[in-house]
């Protein structure tokens, strides 16, 4: 049946699916992997699922004057493969993504950083969205194909690929699978969204952009000291804001023992540190033009090993006082810098360290009817 | 039985109106907006000597970001605004 909606976008008329599946991937309308064609019958059925008319604007990506629509949002997200029960969490992500507080331009850095998507409330158990073991990898619908729907409107929208705007220099896997619900049912709150002002038990969207790399953190104690040394310790990232996914069975751990959110956030602020030998050699100490630089580190001085510099906790007066680069002096009085986040799997063994930009916020928004 | 799919890219809005052009810099103050990245004082810094070699440019602000990664702050932008003819500024990452 032909539909008689006028609708914004280009109609596009092709013998079969298997048809537009190839015009998808000859205009360069797709991520690299087959979309659902999205016909006109489905942008109906999605946006009646949300009770949205087709021209209804959701956002504005003013760094790309652009305005995203229903019908855009709709488009997308059936050519990614979700289910229309998802349109809420992507209306809300949508929202997140054109939010003043939300520079978007990052998402095109060398640095391939990315949006991090994050679900609470109870629209991540309806529709299914994965908290637990292998939340961000392969399998779960709701997780692949909303994280995948994110990352096709701001390629289809917004220019964020290959020969628009992306600059990344390793590209990030993370346009596949990084939306993952966080994990409730172990109730050490404040949860990301109540964190973020939001009222307990209603629905929320949070996004971040996070950079290129995850790094397991495996950790072979059982006390709430003896976990967070670890975690120090091994901290691989030279400041910046930090996502900590943190297993069930830690959380345990650390409320038997009395650990808050709070509690575990300050301790790592304390703990983890650098020393002045290591910043040197990672170039994070000192920032310079490339006129002095030229590509020599810095001389690594007797006793450089043996003083510390804790990103997160020391004032920037101390940190420029050691000619910390600026882009880290500050770093410390951001907040929320370390974010714990409830997720994975119920054997523990691993926390989950993710890098973040530094102190852009995070931005959440109500999912409608959520 | 053919079949109706739509397209799911979007242009930017029309209607972006640029400021007014110079013509000349001649007698211009002129403004650098430097992100803080390392190196983009060096390409600045370069096309300003060639700037100056081709006009008679009556002031150079130069201003640098702290922070290479959050907007310049609002101090500078309205000095900028309030103070230079005409503005230069990149994003080299």
């Amino acid at each position: 049946m032909i539909s008689t909606r006028k609708w914004a976008s280009e109609v596009l008329e092709v013998a079969d699916l298997s048809g537009a599946m190839d015009l998808f991937w000859e205009k360069g309308w797709t991520d690299g992997l087959p979309i659902v064609p999205p016909t006109e019958d489905l942008v109906e059925e999605f946006l009646g699922y949300v009770e949205l008319e087709p021209s209804q604007e959701v956002c504005r990506i003013v760094e790309r004057n652009r305005v995203i629509t229903a019908e855009k949002i709709a488009i997308n997200a059936i050519m990614a493969g979700c289910l229309p029960e998802y349109m809420p969490v992507l209306i809300a992500a949508a929202e997140c993504l054109g939010a003043p507080e939300y520079k978007l331009n990052h998402i095109a850095s060398a640095g391939s950083l990315w949006v991090m998507t994050v679900v609470n409330g109870p629209i991540a158990k309806r529709i299914g969205l994965n908290a637990g073991m292998y939340c961000f990898g392969a399998g779960v619908r709701a997780n692949c194909t909303i994280a995948r729907a994110i990352s096709l409107l701001l390629a289809n929208c917004a220019e964020a690929r290959i020969g628009g705007i992306q600059r990344g220099q390793f590209g990030q896997p993370g346009r596949f699978n990084y939306c993952i619900a966080e994990n409730e049912d172990v109730d050490w709150g404040p949860t990301v969204a109540e964190m973020q002002g939001h009222q307990i038990g209603t629905s929320a969207v949070t996004i971040k952009e996070v950079g290129l790399g995850m790094v397991p953190i495996r950790c072979n104690f059982t006390t709430a000291e003896g976990i967070l040394g670890t975690i120090a310790g091994a901290w691989p990232f030279v400041g910046s804001t930090v996502f900590l996914f943190i297993p069930p069975p830690f959380v345990e751990i650390f409320k038997d023992a009395g650990w808050s959110r709070d509690r575990v956030r300050e301790y790592l602020r304390e703990n983890v540190r650098f020393s002045v030998a290591e910043l040197k050699r990672r170039g994070a100490l000192h920032r310079r033009g490339t006129e002095e630089l030229a590509g020599v580190p810095p001389e690594i001085e007797p006793g450089d090993d043996q003083k510390y510099v804790s990103l997160y906790a020391m004032t920037i007066e101390e940190k420029k006082a050691l000619e910390v680069d600026p882009n880290k002096a500050e770093f410390g009085v951001s907040h929320p810098d370390i974010i714990p986040v409830v997720a994975g799997g119920d054997a523990g063994l691993f926390v989950l360290a993710m890098p973040a930009t530094t102190d852009w916020p995070l931005v959440t928004r109500p999912v409608k009817g959520g | 039985m053919s079949v109706r799919v739509l397209n799911p890219t979007l242009v930017a809005k029309s209607g972006f109106q640029p400021a007014p052009r110079l013509g000349t810099l001649d007698g211009k103050v002129l403004g650098v907006l430097y992100n803080g990245r390392p190196g983009g004082d060096v390409v600045l810094n370069d096309l300003l000597t060639q700037l100056k070699a081709k006009y008679s440019i009556a002031t150079v602000m130069f201003r640098t970001k702290a922070r290479i990664s959050n907007a310049a702050p609002e101090e500078i932008l309205a000095e900028l605004q309030e103070s230079c003819d005409a503005v230069i500024t990149g994003v080299g990452d």
